[in-house]
């Protein structure tokens, strides 16, 4: 499903605008970047988890020899919940 | 940091951010979830959310194994499994802080002890929760510094605490090794959580992107330091704890000794009655140059055994500190030795003269010339006489 067609069902399930719709998927998305960012975690039951999680820095040896220093980073990491697990398989 | 957000106050914050009812934004995010559910669920392969990602679904094979229990061959079933792929633009939007940081490849001087430090800061850098809170208008300014190495100067503290205590009073080792302790532990931290967590890196261009960064946008910076502080809390504690127990026992150990080492010498000087004994059963043992000087110092008889190996000449560099002054040696036991300075029989107990006496200072260019004029009069057969001069021993 595109995100065209997600939001047109979305819109209609919701019984809005299009318009509508897209802002309020990018306050979410707003409040999941700020949310993970701060390395926080976000439970929707019986759907998942989405969690920030921050990466340190590492060296890494290449084949060739040469070593390279990895900057830290922040990742955003989705767990599915057990409830949708069941319902997929 | 590390908080649980619960769909509440999910719901809350959307609310707030699209500027809607909290029941609106309830309704919004069921549908929300619910249609990307139904539509995984129903066979969809894929939905694709713009501005947060996409969840797939993958459909593993079936596989046989065996059964732990009893060996026997299993079939596994396949299954559907929902995996989320980020959108590009959120990871970047998230990654903000280290955003302009990219890989550097690290030349070859840097030794293996300085990656470790690296290694090791990052996790004590950002558990250090407390300073990054009182101090965010410092941590731009030293994430600039990027030093690679840190850790030394976090030895630092620990050496100078520990040198401190020692002159301090003797009697009380361990309230003195206490407070050691806990000075200790404490500058650790605030040097440790200055430098940002943000990696050091070596290379210029990153050091000045960093500089751009926390210039720009300090406030993220802090929190990210105080979010990742939790992560390595335990570590870090365990650390600087364990330093501070390390550097007061050393403190103590000291203590100990200097107060051994004065109890020895006490004993020998306050009683000048029982001392010659007490002199004359440590003399036969090679006794340390600084308690012979301690001794000398004070009014005891101190007396030295010649070998085959120590000489009047070797005597008197041992207690005196040149070897020219053993013709003081000599003058103190003549009737013993006589004539024959140059082969004294091992075995000779020497009664040795305190320095004093004859003013015997091996740093004095007079003192030294006296002895080498009253050893030419030794080596050229003459009667030798030395001024005594210090008038308690006339």
């Amino acid at each position: 499903m595109d995100n065209r067609n997600f939001v047109n069902a979305l819109a209609k399930s919701l019984k809005r605008d299009k318009e509508d719709v897209t802002k309020m998927i990018d306050a979410l998305c707003n409040v999941v970047k700020t949310r993970c960012g701060e390395l926080d975690s976000i439970a929707v039951p019986g759907f998942g988890s989405f969690e920030g999680k921050k990466r340190e820095e590492r060296v890494l040896t290449l084949p060739s020899g040469k070593r390279m220093l990895v900057p830290p980073k922040i990742t955003i990491s989705f767990k599915t919940s057990n409830v949708l697990k069941n319902r997929l398989s | 940091m590390k908080n649980k957000i619960t769909f509440p106050e999910l719901v809350d914050l959307v609310a707030k951010a699209a500027g809607t009812t909290k029941k609106m934004s309830e309704v919004f995010l069921k549908e929300f979830f619910g249609t990307i559910s139904m539509a995984l669920i129903e066979g969809d392969d894929h939905v694709k959310i713009k501005g947060l990602g996409t969840f797939k679904i993958t459909q593993t094979k079936p596989r046989t194994t065996r059964n732990v229990n009893n060996g026997e061959l299993i079939e596994i079933p396949g299954s559907k499994k929902l995996t989320f792929v980020v959108d590009n633009a959120l990871a970047k939007a998230v990654n903000m802080p280290f955003e302009s940081f990219k890989e550097i490849e690290l030349s070859d001087e840097l030794t293996n002890e300085q990656l470790q430090s690296i290694d090791t800061e990052t996790a004590p850098k950002s558990a250090a929760a407390t300073a990054p809170e009182t101090e965010p208008a410092q941590e731009p300014a030293p994430a600039v510094e990027a030093q690679p190495v840190v850790t030394p100067p976090v030895f630092n503290p620990p050496v100078e605490e520990e040198s401190t205590p020692e002159p301090a009073a003797e009697p009380e080792p361990e309230p003195v090794a206490e407070p050691v302790a806990e000075p200790v532990s404490e500058p650790e931290p605030e040097p440790v959580a200055e430098p940002e967590p943000e990696p050091e890196p070596v290379a210029e261009p990153v050091i000045a992107a960093a500089a751009a960064i926390p210039q720009e946008k300090p406030e993220p910076e802090p929190e990210p330091a105080i979010e990742a502080a939790p992560q390595a809390p335990a570590t870090c504690n365990k650390k600087s704890w364990w330093q501070g127990f390390v550097t007061g026992a050393l403190a103590m150990l000291l203590l100990a000794c200097i107060a051994w080492m004065a109890t020895r010498c006490d004993g020998i000087g306050t009683k000048p009655g029982t001392a010659v004994e007490q002199a004359d059963t440590l003399a036969p043992e090679p006794e340390p140059a600084a308690q012979a000087q301690a001794q000398a110092v004070k009014p005891a008889v101190v007396t030295d055994t010649v070998t085959k190996t120590m000489l009047p000449v070797k005597l008197a560099e041992k207690h005196y500190g040149k070897q020219i002054f053993w013709v003081y040696i000599y003058l103190e036991n003549k009737e013993k030795i006589g004539d024959n300075w140059s082969n004294v029989p091992p075995g000779t107990v020497l009664v040795i003269p305190p320095a004093e006496k004859y003013g015997i200072d091996a740093s004095d260019k007079e003192s030294v010339k006296r002895a080498s004029d009253v050893s030419m009069q030794v080596y050229s057969g003459k009667e030798p006489t030395a001024l005594i001069i210090n008038e308690k021993y006339k």
